[in-house]
């Protein structure tokens, strides 16, 4: 393992030394003041338009409420609402399962493929532009476009995946259709339509990285592989971080995607074939909207929302930036 | 042993890597050649199955039929304004606060941060009661505002600006503020121009979603003359009979993803190398 | 230099405006400020005079009064838009005082814009709604009892199903509209080539008939399924199996609707016929409506509303028959029903100018556009949409546009017809008894236990909801 550039250049030792001014000295303050300015017109529009709303979900999950009736007349229920969902709610049971199977499967499926996208667009190569607006392509095609066309696809009769399948002789798939396949259908269809995202993601996150540091390493006698991993990943962490956190913050709440896919837009109440693809978010807006129980939605929301954060605080604290 | 771009060896990657490219840049374009193809194809063709693959005749008329049906130039400019203003403010507020997190200290700072991400971490419909109540306190219920200051700031994109502003070194800050160059002038002249990728990227992203969105914009934008092109698309759509104006509604969604895309390509120029030490002058 | 004073001020100015726009909109928004809180009180508060209102026109604005009404349904798609405006139009010339706004949205936004609407104090006046949602509704004080004359009006001109159809405890809340029910779909040819002459009357018959008519290749695939299923829709699901059930002599829930009765030897005898169509391949579960609609599957048990797409498709308008559901030995064919209506909010500031409307669109002879003896609205429903209207006079006088042998079938089932059971809960029973199906479809559960859960989710809710 070559040694860390940081021996042979100056640069990174020194930005790994400067130290930051405390918030006590007068210098720390007057920079401090300047952070808050900075960040208020934003905390101000996420208080009232996010924190707030967020907080009124909150206390509507200890209540019982139709959407119809108004909001002081709604009875008191304690914790009725989230017993209910712990422990008699089949459906919760099973949509908890499924979304964390798609986020573990889609989130690591498409923070490793969207690095090895990323590393290939940013090797030298020509028209490096058109490649990536050719990533770009499938994040433009609306979820509607998408969900049409991977239903027609995956079909189990006349899908062209299953003709291809037919050329090496396997038997046509019922892939969507199919309460055992329709999973990681759904799980396939995701990583195809966001790993364009991530890929330029990373690359945005690859050109942050100066050059100098990667001449630096040339000097020292450093292999492709090692760059990779003394250089480019370390650098990478930041965006890496954000990648996996809200990847993952995301994941757990996928609606979209099996909305289109799953109901096509009718009044189906959507899931897949007996409830495989039935997720958390999908039976909340279901609870909410086809049943009327907001209540329990919201209490629904609620845990979900305990759920995503404890895995975030974990995400952070373990792969945060050494200061 | 150096490779150089003439040895076998080097000239077997570079072919494997143009095929690599090749494959996962043809699986990335079927959806969109699909769109096209089926906006081009007659309502019985899109209803077909097996689905044909290209139409037997391209129906370029489907594109002047949305055009009459929808009202698709006075959208174009509803979806252009909120989605432009919405997003400059998103790169703007996103921008400031990445930095404030990023490069300053402050009581409080991690807490507020993870009160930010905080807030991505309910489905919107959840709390769309309470945002609309608050809305139509203002006065906003249809009306532009309605729908753009709500999505002027987002916690992802300050998430987003904070993790590439780290990467900048603290050393061209510091440089500037000896030359006496005020915090905000910094923000200004050294990270913006620095965050070309970053932002670029943010921006992009958020012009798609933005123009796409289908919900908000629908709640608060009730006459029809402020409908944004999905909305307005949306009228193509018949309850039980969805099949059969499908290559309308691809045809309609081929339209509007235009600006997107020239947006993207002219956006294409940020997306380089963004800092360069050796310019360390101050 | 210039450019950081420039952000600056961009900022302050920013701020600024942010806040005069909090304490600007709170004078502006004042009068809709105080509607939101009175919109608490007001189900209690509102609801004592309009039963006064009902009886003596004493709060109503004068003929000469200006009155604006806001009229929201799911109608938004061009080809239903205009025409349904040209009514609101025709209905402002003969009332010069009244100004109709007319809001639509799509059907999976309705219940949506409803409910934000409704919280944020600012709800139409009319509202065209799913009978489905009525016991919400009411529960929640939306909907305003109609006056008597609207009352008297339904109660003489609608079918017995469509009355039900909009009855809650024991009021009705609505003139009903749109009639929708569920028969069995069939392609001619397909069934001719397989030998079958007539389609199916009994659920032998149904089962036999799906038999012959399906086509299996050596491989063991189905190439062309003898009945389509809908999994993953729960009318698709819950409709045709109760519409089989009834007649099959069963029953779906007890007269309180205090109880599920699925779960009984009819209930799983009719689930069992599902069952063995698809043991024996007769039925393939990956094959959807398209399958259908391209003239490769032999039957399906759909709703009307299907007609507009299946007179476009592959498999060719004059290839489709309809017949009743298949009946159980002892027992008459029974189609299931439902219907949608246009009611007014209890919280409408123009009650009686929002009732005057929709009495005006459900009356006979209104609309100088429309033929003669029809209603405006049944006059909409037939040309616009292609649906069948609920009122019996609609039916009749609008006979020639409902003569096609597609429609003409789904006309006559309504006379005998049953509205799927409107009670609160209704909704999360529907989707327990859909998924329980598909599980039993889907060979995860064998049909015994899955009518079993279904039963006791479905008490358990109807108790809770009670």
């Amino acid at each position: 393992m070559a040694d860390r550039p940081s021996a042979t250049s100056p640069v990174l030792a020194r930005e790994v030394a400067r130290p930051i001014p405390q918030p006590r000295s007068r210098l720390g303050r007057h920079r401090a003041l300047w952070a808050y300015i900075f960040i208020s017109p934003a905390i101000l529009a996420l208080l009232l338009f996010a924190l707030g709303p967020i907080l009124f979900t909150f206390w509507v999950s200890v209540h019982d409420w139709n959407l119809i009736a108004p909001i002081p007349d709604m009875p008191f229920v304690g914790l009725e609402n989230y017993r209910y969902i712990l422990t008699k709610d089949a459906t919760f049971q099973q949509a908890l399962r499924n979304t964390f199977i798609f986020t573990i499967l889609g989130v690591g499926a498409n923070t490793v493929l969207g690095l090895l996208g990323a590393l290939l667009l940013n090797s030298p190569i020509r028209a490096r532009a058109i490649w990536r607006s050719i990533f770009f392509l499938p994040i433009l095609t609306a979820p509607l476009a998408l969900g049409m066309m991977w239903t027609a696809l995956l079909n189990k009769n006349y899908g062209l995946v299953n003709e291809i399948l037919g050329v090496f002789h396997i038997p046509p798939q019922p892939f969507l259709s199919n309460p055992d396949q329709a999973l990681p259908s759904i799980i396939l269809i995701a990583i195809y339509q966001y790993v364009g995202y991530y890929i330029i993601l990373y690359t945005a996150g690859l050109q942050g990285i100066p050059q100098e540091y990667y001449d630096a390493a040339a000097v020292d006698g450093a292999n492709k592989w090692q760059t990779f991993w003394s250089i480019t990943l370390p650098l990478l962490r930041p965006v890496l971080l954000f990648i996996i956190v809200t990847n993952t913050i995301g994941a757990l709440q996928v609606f979209d995607i099996v909305f289109a896919a799953t109901t096509g837009g009718a009044e189906t109440s959507g899931g897949g074939p007996a409830g495989s693809t039935m997720v958390v978010v999908l039976h909340m807006y279901n609870t909410a909207f086809k049943f009327f129980r907001m209540g329990r939605a919201t209490a629904m929301a609620t845990i979900l929302f305990a759920i995503i954060f404890i895995i975030t605080l974990i995400q952070l604290r373990l792969l945060r930036q050494r200061e | 042993m150096i490779r150089t771009q003439t040895s076998p060896i080097g000239m077997l990657g570079r072919t494997l890597k143009y095929l690599a490219l090749a494959l996962l840049g043809l699986w990335m374009v079927l959806p969109f050649f699909w769109m096209i193809s089926a906006s081009l194809m007659t309502s019985q063709e899109i209803q077909r199955l097996p689905p044909p693959f290209l139409p037997a005749v391209a129906q370029f008329q489907n594109y002047v039929e949305v055009a009459k049906v929808v009202p698709m130039a006075r959208a174009y400019a509803n979806s252009l304004l909120v989605t432009i203003f919405s997003v400059a403010g998103i790169l703007f507020t996103s921008s400031l606060c990445g930095f404030a997190f990023a490069k300053y200290q402050f009581p409080g700072r991690d807490v507020i941060f993870l009160l930010i991400l905080a807030s991505m971490m309910i489905p919107f419909f959840v709390i769309l009661i309470p945002v609309f109540y608050i809305v139509k306190q203002f006065g906003w219920i249809n009306n532009y505002a309605g729908v753009v200051v709500p999505g002027m700031v987002s916690a992802y994109g300050i998430f987003l600006m904070r993790q590439f502003i780290q990467d900048i070194p603290d050393e061209l800050l510091d440089a500037a503020r000896i030359d006496g160059a005020s915090e905000f002038r910094i923000y200004w002249q050294i990270i913006i121009p620095l965050s070309g990728a970053a932002l670029a990227t943010l921006g992009s992203f958020n012009f798609v979603t933005i123009w796409n969105s289908f919900l908000w914009p629908l709640l608060i934008l009730q006459s029809r003359d402020l409908w944004t092109v999905p909305l307005a698309l949306n009228s193509l759509r018949t309850f039980g009979a969805e099949a059969r104006v499908l290559n309308l509604q691809m045809a309609g969604t081929a339209l509007s993803v235009i600006p997107a895309l020239i947006g993207f390509l002219f956006l294409q120029r940020y997306f380089v190398r963004g800092i360069s030490l050796t310019g360390l002058k101050g | 230099m210039n450019k950081q004073n420039l952000f600056k001020i961009l900022s302050v100015v920013s701020m600024m405006l942010l806040a005069t726009a909090c304490a600007g909109a709170v004078p502006t928004s004042a009068p809709s400020a105080t509607s939101a809180p009175a919109a608490t009180s007001a189900p209690a508060a509102t609801s004592a005079p309009a039963a006064t209102s009902a009886a003596a026109p004493t709060s109503a604005p004068a003929a000469g009064n200006p009155v604006k009404l806001v009229v929201l349904t799911h109608w938004g798609e061009e080809a239903l838009l205009k025409p349904m405006q040209a009514k609101f139009e025709e209905y402002q010339k003969q009332n010069p005082n009244v100004t109709i706004e007319y809001q639509t949205v799509t059907f999976d936004q309705l219940l949506t814009k409803i409910t934000t609407g409704r919280a944020a104090g600012i709800s139409p006046d009319v509202y065209h709604f799913y009978n489905l949602w009525m016991p919400d509704f009411v529960k929640g004080g939306l909907l305003d009892k109609p006056p008597a004359d609207v009352l008297a009006d339904i109660q003489a001109n609608y079918s017995e199903g469509s009355q039900k159809a909009v009855t809650y405890q024991g009021q009705l809340w609505g003139y009903p509209t749109e009639i929708n029910t569920w028969q069995l779909i069939y392609n001619k040819k397909l069934l001719q080539d397989a030998g079958i002459t007539k389609p199916p009357e009994t659920l032998d018959e149904l089962k036999a008939a799906a038999c012959k008519a399906k086509q299996v290749d050596s491989s063991g695939k189905i190439t062309q399924p003898g009945l389509i299923l809908l999994p993953g829709w729960d009318s698709g699901v819950v409709h045709p199996y109760l519409s089989l059930l009834w007649s099959n002599g069963g029953e779906y829930l007890n007269a309180d609707a205090s109880k599920a009765l699925f779960n009984s030897p009819e209930g799983l005898a009719t689930l069992q016929v599902y069952q063995d169509m698809i043991k024996d391949k007769c039925i393939d579960l990956s094959a959807g409506m398209d399958v259908f609609a391209n003239g490769k599957a032999a039957m399906i048990i759909m709703a009307n509303f299907w007609r507009s797409t299946l007179q476009t498709a592959p498999i060719g308008y004059e290839n489709v028959a309809v017949a009743p559901i298949p009946h159980g030995a002892n027992s008459k064919s029974t189609a299931l029903q439902y219907n949608w209506a246009y009611g007014v909010d209890a919280n409408s500031k123009n009650k009686e100018e929002a009732w005057k409307l929709v009495k005006w669109l459900n009356t006979p002879g209104t609309s100088p556009s429309a033929p003669s003896g029809a209603t405006p609205i049944g006059d909409f429903l037939t040309s616009a949409l292609g649906a069948m209207p609920s009122r019996l006079s609609d039916q009749k006088a609008l006979a020639d546009r409902l003569n096609d042998d597609f429609i003409k079938a789904y006309l006559a089932s309504t006379q005998t017809a049953r509205p799927e059971p409107v009670v609160p809960g209704g909704q999360e029973v529907k989707t327990t008894l859909q998924t329980n199906i598909e599980d039993a479809w889907f060979g995860k559960k064998d049909p015994k236990t899955a009518l079993a859960d279904a039963a006791e989710e479905a008490d358990r809710i109807l108790a809770e909801n009670k």
